[in-house]
């Protein structure tokens, strides 16, 4: 259990906050400049709050009244901030070795074997995150700090990138906080997720309730499956026997488990017979139920035993005269389907 | 003068300067650290008495040195209960040197380490070294040019400097005479041949140490 209340005025708002967090994954959900960096150097005894309590299992980290603050290098904390921070006069072997003994489980979880030898300044931004996040773990940290891990790389890279912090967080067990803006690598890798506006929470709890109810950020609909076939540019996922989905260019191989994310406003519902449509996934389904959600209506329907959201207008809603138990297909494009390795 | 004469000056010179350089490597880089690094009352009280020696006359402070040493002086025999056998030697052009050299290393060496990024030190620290260790492995590596630029500046300034050391260690050919004295004396008794001949030595030398200076200065301000 990781507890943090926090008080620290800032430039333009004032950081406040008291949150417990569980020791998975959690995501600290919000947009540029809501304070989620200042949170995590706060958290690494970078910065000192003007009050507050912070504790990770028993150990209290920093203690306003108790006059308690551990030096960030008594804290045990693996940080890997924004611009990662390499140190740039040493190699990648020097930079991993000022963390702790190298450990030849992180060195082949990030593929680092070859990297050795090399100067930190050689290193592209995928490599660099990876030698990061490895002297991260090596510290042996109580407790995993990443700040936007995945910001500032291309698609593929973040793909990847996503797929070994699953990896990293199935591997080794560590507690982590993930700074992000994108609701989807919130909802991918974090048991919960706490959304920061301005400094202060605005809301805590499931990945996918709590970014449902946040504007234009809810990946409503997030599934576990695996590749089942694979071609050039698309692959056939499998959610559950004989319920396949298409999705575009995931640059996975057939077998790989997968997580797939896809927006409930990127579902279509429909009745009655189709039309020659460009949306490559159609799916037979029946309503579960129907709600309302911040003047936008929610819809769920059951297909083949796994339930899909969509996101509907109240017309769109009498039009088709919507209601559970009705026998409806959802709709949707490859394309806009978010998949990352499991 | 013969040829060991002018060799002695030069070798005086060299001494006297590389000496002073030592001298005040380690207290210019202390205190250029913790003017860049610590934040501490009375700090540009302190700025300000740094910086003191670059604006006063050398004579002026070769004056204040010759109290301290003289008979009297915190420095001298009466209060230290031994002879310290400084004045007038050149351990005492060496003391004047660096007394002269010891702000403009502090300011150069001030800016080495604030052109540090911070973040690489608490970096560090995050990954569990104390900050001494912090200062050895990554402070000072990555000041290293501009603390080489620092010290060379301060080897030149020392190159040149004559109205402090004058007033404590005089001008004795083989022991404490350097080109800026020898300079002096050669205009005094109208050998305006052999002043010139070290004028041009010694530009040649503080333009050696200058260009050394600035192009371990541009590559600090370079990507490596």
């Amino acid at each position: 259990m990781i507890e943090i209340r926090l008080e620290l005025p800032l430039t333009e708002f004032a950081l406040d906050l008291s949150v417990e967090l569980g020791s998975g994954c959690t995501g600290l959900f919000g947009p540029s400049g809501s304070g989620k960096t200042s949170v995590l150097e706060i958290l690494a005894g970078w910065r000192k709050p003007r009050s507050g309590r912070v504790r990770v299992g028993q150990d209290v980290l920093f203690d306003a009244g108790a006059r308690i603050e551990l030096r960030p290098e008594q804290r045990s904390l693996g940080y890997v901030p924004q611009d990662v921070l390499l140190l740039p006069h040493w190699s990648v072997r020097e930079n991993l070795e000022a963390a702790g003994e190298l450990d030849a489980r992180v060195l082949e979880t990030f593929e680092l074997e070859p990297l050795l030898a090399r100067g930190v300044r050689s290193l592209s931004g995928g490599e660099r995150q990876r030698v990061a996040l490895a002297r991260a773990l090596l510290t042996r940290p109580r407790l995993l700090l990443l700040d936007e891990p995945l910001t500032g790389l291309d698609r593929e890279r973040r793909r990847r990138a996503l797929a070994l912090l699953l990896s990293v967080k199935e591997r080794f067990a560590v507690p982590m906080i993930f700074v992000s803006h994108d609701a989807t690598d919130v909802q991918v890798l974090c048991d919960e997720v706490v959304v920061l506006e301005r400094g202060r929470v605005r809301a805590q709890g499931a990945p996918a309730a709590v970014l449902a109810a946040q504007p234009g950020a809810g990946f409503e609909n997030v599934l576990r499956g695996h590749i089942a076939s694979a071609s050039e540019g698309s692959a056939a996922l499998e959610l559950r026997p004989g319920l396949r989905i298409e999705v575009a260019d995931p640059g996975l191989s057939s077998g790989t488990a997968a997580v797939f994310a896809l927006r409930g406003e990127d579902v279509l519902v429909a009745r009655g017979p189709l039309p020659p449509i460009s949306a490559r996934n159609r799916l037979r389904a029946r309503v579960h139920s129907v709600r309302e959600d911040g003047g936008e209506i929610w819809i769920e329907a059951d297909c083949s035993g796994v339930r899909l959201g969509a996101r509907v207008t109240r017309a769109a809603l009498h039009e088709l005269e919507l209601a559970p138990g009705v026998e409806v297909t959802l709709l949707f494009k490859a394309t806009s389907c978010r998949l990352v390795a499991a | 003068m013969g040829e060991s004469g002018e060799l002695s000056v030069l070798r005086v010179t060299l001494e006297v300067a590389f000496t002073a350089t030592v001298l005040v490597a380690p207290l210019a880089i202390g205190m250029g650290w913790l003017l860049a690094r610590v934040r501490f009352p009375l700090r540009s009280v302190v700025e300000t008495l740094v910086a003191l020696p670059l604006v006063l006359p050398p004579t002026a402070i070769g004056y204040l040195l010759l109290r301290l040493l003289g008979r009297g002086g915190w420095l001298s025999e009466s209060v230290l209960g031994f002879d310290p056998d400084l004045l007038f030697t050149w351990k005492a052009a060496v003391l004047a040197s660096a007394v002269v050299s010891f702000p403009l290393a502090t300011r150069s060496a001030r800016s080495a380490f604030e052109a540090v990024e911070p973040r690489y030190e608490l970096m560090a620290r995050s990954l569990g070294m104390t900050r001494a260790r912090v200062f050895m492995r990554v402070t000072l590596p990555l000041a290293r040019r501009g603390l080489a630029a620092a010290l060379l500046l301060a080897f030149a300034r020392a190159l040149g400097e004559f109205g402090a050391t004058v007033i404590v260690a005089g001008n004795i050919p083989g022991r404490t005479q350097t080109l800026a004295l020898a300079i002096f004396e050669d205009i005094q008794l109208g050998r305006e041949d052999h002043a010139l001949l070290w004028v041009g030595c010694s530009a040649l030398l503080a333009f050696g140490v200058i260009l050394c200076s600035e192009r371990l200065l541009a590559r600090e301000r370079s990507p490596a």
